[in-house]
């Protein structure tokens, strides 16, 4: 459980410390991202702590995953979650089989509806999976013609 | 990519002690014939943003974390801590000082610490 920063008194601006408020009601309800937990980090699993941040029309989550080829690297959206998952063989070729080893790591973040699954990107740098989520544009209302025979 | 190329590992003066908190980094140690090899988990440090430090006995290991969360971010989540690096690790006799080799590369740093001639194994012929 994470404790909530201290706010100075909300009367001095009730326009701005309302909008905070409603963020840290999503923050307290899990509002946005509805079941994310902290990263476990099961003995057979690297672990892949995640920052998740929130801009006007999009969201942004970093996850930082060092030593992986980009190749390595998964990012799927598997029903309405994103996975994030990778593999990497440690071992050098002439090390003995025991000296070789493999790591791994897989991670799944719940999405809001609103994310728009067909316009996510990905980038790798220095370790850190930057991945931007975009919301999806006003839903237009959809005419759908009825043909009558 | 630049980042691949080898960085020197150069000898200075102590380094002053940093006041901000810092985190350790995850790292292993292993061995081959000829060479101590440590990897070190530095993620979200940039090659110009790491300093590998020789002071007394001690290797000095230290990483900023440059990025910055841009202005319009909000934070909604967090586990990655924003603190820098800094890892000290002893050397003793077994390493060679003056042929320490580093190389960044996806946020692990990876030192090379050739073994002290002494401590090589080393082939007695046999004189008949």
């Amino acid at each position: 459980m994470k404790l909530i920063r201290y706010k100075t008194s909300p009367m001095l601006d009730p326009v701005s410390s309302l909008a905070e408020l409603r963020e840290e009601m999503d923050r307290l309800f899990g509002y946005t991202f509805p079941s994310l937990r902290p990263a476990v980090e099961p003995l057979w699993q690297s672990a892949c702590p995640v920052n998740l941040y929130r801009e006007n029309d999009r969201y942004i989550l970093r996850a930082e995953v060092p030593g992986f080829d980009k190749k390595n690297l998964q990012i799927e959206v598997v029903d309405g979650s994103l996975v994030l998952s990778g593999h990497a063989s440690t071992g050098n070729k002439k090390d003995t089989a025991e000296e070789s080893g493999e790591t791994r790591f897989t991670r799944n973040i719940p999405l809001p509806d609103e994310v728009d699954v067909t316009q996510i990107k990905a980038e790798y740098q220095n370790g850190v999976l930057t991945v931007s989520l975009p919301k999806k544009a006003e839903v237009k209302p959809r005419q759908i013609a009825i043909e009558v025979k | 990519m630049s980042h691949d190329k080898e960085i020197q590992v150069r000898e200075t003066q102590p380094v002053a002690e940093a006041e901000a908190p810092m985190q350790a980094p995850a790292y292993d140690v292993s061995e081959t014939e000829n060479e101590f090899v440590i990897t070190v988990q530095i993620p979200g440090v940039d090659r110009k943003d790491m300093e590998t430090v020789i002071d007394g006995d001690d290797l000095v290991i230290t990483g900023k974390r440059a990025w910055k969360q841009p202005e319009s971010w909000k934070l909604l989540h967090e586990e990655i801590p924003s603190m820098d690096y800094r890892l000290v690790l002893r050397l003793d006799h077994r390493v060679n000082r003056n042929a320490l080799k580093a190389h960044l590369r996806d946020g692990i740093l990876t030192l090379m610490l050739p073994k002290a001639e002494e401590i090589k194994p080393r082939r007695i012929e046999i004189a008949s």
